[in-house]
């Protein structure tokens, strides 16, 4: 009877493994992994894809002499820790980091030439669509150029009135590292567009001091709602 | 066919050994379900989507960032306890000596693993003979001591590669110091949660029949099969730091610790204790903490990324599957006071540089 119950602890372990193994088939097949996880990810997951199948058949064919006592007596508990995760993947679909997470991360803007070593190339021409990455890390290039860009709206008591802060997050690893890029908008209509809308900004890059901190503004021609971008973050080149 | 030689570590001496060694924590069992019931409730936060979005994306994003290197770490840590011999490495830490920990503090230079890694190759380290001060000494080393976070170090401060080296001589003095203290005080009691009695170790591993095919697949099996419990046995703790983590993210607002630092004591302080909670991956926090550039001084900077990789809430939770709890206690606070001990001289220094 004993040896029953060590079997069917590794079945559980095993079922573990395997869905694990399918969500993160999911996630790489329709991409929504670069919701959490750099592009370049895709390698580790499917690494991790390999080795769980392999983890669980392993379990599996080990015979009741190599049980998975890893799962405990209770496994449906343990069976459920394993899977939380994956339900709050399920439960944040179409979420990304917006507004919510911006305002617990603003610790200062003045940090996007440290990505330099990197930096974007300059895109010539009239009114090209940059990023704000490209912005802020040449914005001396921009700079009384009129260019278009795109990001999500935020306002909060700090922004000045009839402005709104475009932006987005830069992502170097993971959603856990994510810091703001941004640039000041004003335009007779700001008020027009509501917090976490994602807009295309055009307009004339210029400076605009706030209290201590001194951001890129954008004196907007044009503004209209667009939406959501495949990749809503933006992903700084390291080297 | 009982397998006494891969006692895993994960339980409490009260527990109900298995047949494969591992055992049945009731108390394990009861936190683990306590969690799962408080990790659910969010999910019924209705009111705050926002506040949703931003906690299931970066709880999700977390452990899927460590999955890869966890499955890295238990892969490694059920080969070394299939194949390897007592010879080479896992001599010279295990009879090194005093030398030792200051091999096992740069065995991350040679091998480049994340903290999330770590842990599984550590456990098995000391499964496999290895002290546990020698295997704490890579643990808390090896996410800094290495070429990966050298690098992502020197980018996000713009090249510097002299401050990422400094980065790298901080890590490495305080993991070799902690190894130490570790030693000394752990010399006559248990610091793991179960006894690591040395299974029998032949030169060439494990006793089997060698030299055939199925001898060879057998053990590569065996060692999928270890590797599997492995990760089975720490993946909750992950879950669990990641969750915890998430939550502090979620509403922590960091502005509010930049208004605290008026001084470089109380600033450097502060960023450690960022470092904790936020538990960013060593080869990501170099660009957190160059965020602060313009509000905070270097030393705090440096704080933050000296003890991030050595101490952070997903590592304490994954600890908790290795240890006994005052032997964290003691890891914890030497690791703290070491990292703001030299954090408080790298100011200093900089000042003078500066004055």
């Amino acid at each position: 009877m004993r040896e029953g119950v060590y079997s069917n602890r590794r079945w559980w372990a095993a079922g573990a493994y395997l869905v694990w193994a399918s969500a993160l088939l999911w996630l790489l097949l329709t991409g929504r992994y670069q919701a959490f996880l750099r592009p370049g990810f895709w390698a580790l997951l499917l690494w991790a894809l390999g080795v769980l199948p392999l983890f669980a058949a392993a379990l599996f064919w080990a015979g009741p002499s190599l049980p998975s006592g890893s799962m405990a007596a209770v496994p449906w508990i343990r069976l459920g820790v394993l899977v939380l995760p994956l339900i709050y993947v399920m439960a944040g679909q179409e979420q990304t980091l917006g507004s919510h997470a911006l305002k617990n991360r603003l610790s200062g803007p003045a940090f996007m030439e440290r990505f330099a070593g990197g930096g974007p190339a300059i895109v010539e021409g009239d009114n090209p669509l940059v990023t704000l990455l490209d912005i802020l890390q040449n914005f001396k290039a921009y700079e009384g150029r009129k260019i278009t860009t795109h990001g999500m709206v935020y306002r909060d008591e700090t922004v000045p009135p009839g402005h709104f802060l475009v932006f987005r997050f830069l992502i170097v690893c993971c959603a856990a590292d994510a810091l703001p890029a941004g640039a000041l908008v004003t335009h007779e209509e700001v008020d027009a567009f509501e917090q976490d809308a994602w807009v295309s900004v055009e307009g004339v890059v210029g400076l605009k001091t706030v209290g201590d901190l001194t951001f890129p503004l954008i004196q907007a021609e044009r503004i209209t709602k667009i939406d959501p971008p495949k990749d809503p973050y933006l992903f700084p080149r390291l080297f | 066919m009982m397998h006494r030689h891969e006692l895993p570590i994960g339980s409490e001496q009260s527990s109900t050994p298995t047949p494969s060694g591992s055992s049945f924590s009731p108390k394990r069992a009861l936190i683990e379900f306590a969690f799962l019931a408080f990790a659910l409730a969010p999910l019924f936060h209705f009111g705050n989507r926002a506040f949703l979005g931003t906690f299931s994306t970066v709880f999700a994003a977390i452990v899927l960032e460590a999955l890869p290197f966890m499955l890295i770490g238990s892969v490694v840590s059920g080969l070394l306890g299939e194949f390897a011999s007592q010879g080479g490495i896992l001599k010279v830490l295990s009879k090194g000596g005093a030398g030792a920990p200051f091999i096992a503090a740069a065995l991350g230079l040679l091998f480049p693993v994340c903290e999330c890694a770590i842990v599984p190759i550590a456990r098995k380290l000391m499964q496999k003979g290895v002290p546990p001060a020698v295997a704490l000494a890579f643990m808390l080393g090896g996410p800094i001591v290495n070429p990966i976070v050298f690098g992502s170090t020197a980018v996000a401060y713009g090249l510097s590669w002299d401050f990422a080296f400094l980065r790298l001589v901080f890590g490495y003095c305080t993991a070799v110091f902690v190894s130490f203290v570790f030693a000394l005080a752990f010399r006559n009691k248990r610091a793991l949660l179960l006894p690591l009695s040395p299974f029998p170790m032949h030169e060439n591993g494990p006793q089997r029949p060698s030299g055939t095919l199925a001898s060879y697949v057998g053990r590569a099996r065996s060692a999928l099969v270890h590797g599997a419990e492995d990760f089975l046995d720490m993946f909750p703790f992950l879950v669990m730091g990641a969750f915890m983590t998430a939550m502090v993210q979620s509403t922590l607002d960091r502005s509010f610790f930049v208004s605290l630092a008026a001084n470089p004591g109380v600033a450097i302080l502060l960023m450690m204790l960022l470092a904790v909670i936020l538990s960013i991956c060593s080869e990501a926090d170099a660009f957190v903490a160059a965020s602060f550039q313009v509000s905070l001084p270097l030393s705090a900077q440096m704080g933050f990324m000296v003890l991030g990789p050595m101490l952070d809430l997903k590592l304490i939770f994954m600890c908790l599957g290795v240890f006994r709890k005052r032997a964290i206690l003691l890891v914890a606070g030497t690791t703290l006071v070491a990292v703001f001990g030299l954090m408080l001289l790298f100011d200093a220094y900089v000042r003078w540089v500066l004055s």
